[in-house]
């Protein structure tokens, strides 16, 4: 019995290279605290996975994400550490941290997880301007 | 230029304070819902955004208005009224909002 065939369907899916943005997430949320973090990472996630040029901003609570060490065997959910381990597999390779967010929470460049450029408020105010959307979780 | 929005009391979230932290010369700032009390004459941000005279900042005069702040606020804080919204967002390049 022959397939039935769909017409218009391309296999590779639409073509989106005419339609690549670039997409600032600016990640304010702690990981664990309610379903931000989870949305924001899910969102970069499927942004890469349609070619599109996404980048990552964490700052204020959002710092949190990147401690590396979150062990969430008894929590529900997904541990936010290990999909944002993931990211450079979806060409995400730097995440912007916000460096007065980190300092007042006493920690250092070090103790973040990833390959992370710590922006000051100087580059971070031309930073933002360089992006076609912005959205904040 | 971004289009900030900022929607938190100053007194109970650091959404204006990150909001100014990034937010570049040129571009504009709304406050509305709990962000208007931010622009109350005398605090400490309002003093924030009287030192950012290279922003456009206004308030959603409906907002002010629901919490009795006419009075409250100084001049360099524009009332805007919902049309007024629907125009900036149209003018900048895109929205940020901080909840």
């Amino acid at each position: 019995m022959p397939m039935p065939t769909v017409t218009g369907w391309s296999h590779s899916g639409p073509d989106v290279s005419d339609t690549r943005k670039s997409l600032l997430l600016i990640l304010r949320s702690s990981p664990y605290g309610n379903g931000l973090a989870r949305a924001g990472v899910d969102l970069a996630l499927a942004a890469a996975a349609f070619d599109q040029d996404v980048s990552l901003l964490f700052m204020d609570e959002g710092i949190w994400q990147l401690l590396p060490q979150q062990d969430s065997a008894h929590t529900p959910g997904k541990n936010i550490a290990r999909l944002l381990d993931s990211l450079p597999l979806y060409d995400i390779e730097t995440l912007y941290v916000d460096g007065t967010s980190m300092v007042r929470r006493q920690l250092e460049p070090g103790q973040l997880g990833g390959n992370t450029q710590v922006l000051d408020e100087s580059e971070l105010r031309a930073f933002v301007e360089g992006f076609d959307q912005v959205m904040g979780f | 230029m971004l289009l900030h929005t900022v929607n938190k009391s100053p007194h109970q979230s650091d959404a204006l304070d990150s909001c100014l932290r990034i937010a570049a010369a040129g571009s504009t700032l709304l406050l509305l819902e709990d962000g208007v009390y931010a622009a109350v004459a005398g605090t400490d941000s309002e003093k924030q955004l009287a030192a950012r005279s290279d922003l456009a900042c206004f308030a959603l005069r409906s907002d002010v208005a629901a919490r009795g702040l006419q009075e409250l606020l100084p001049t360099h804080i524009q009332l805007l009224d919902y049309s007024g919204f629907v125009k900036l967002s149209v003018e900048c390049h895109a929205v940020q909002s901080w909840y």
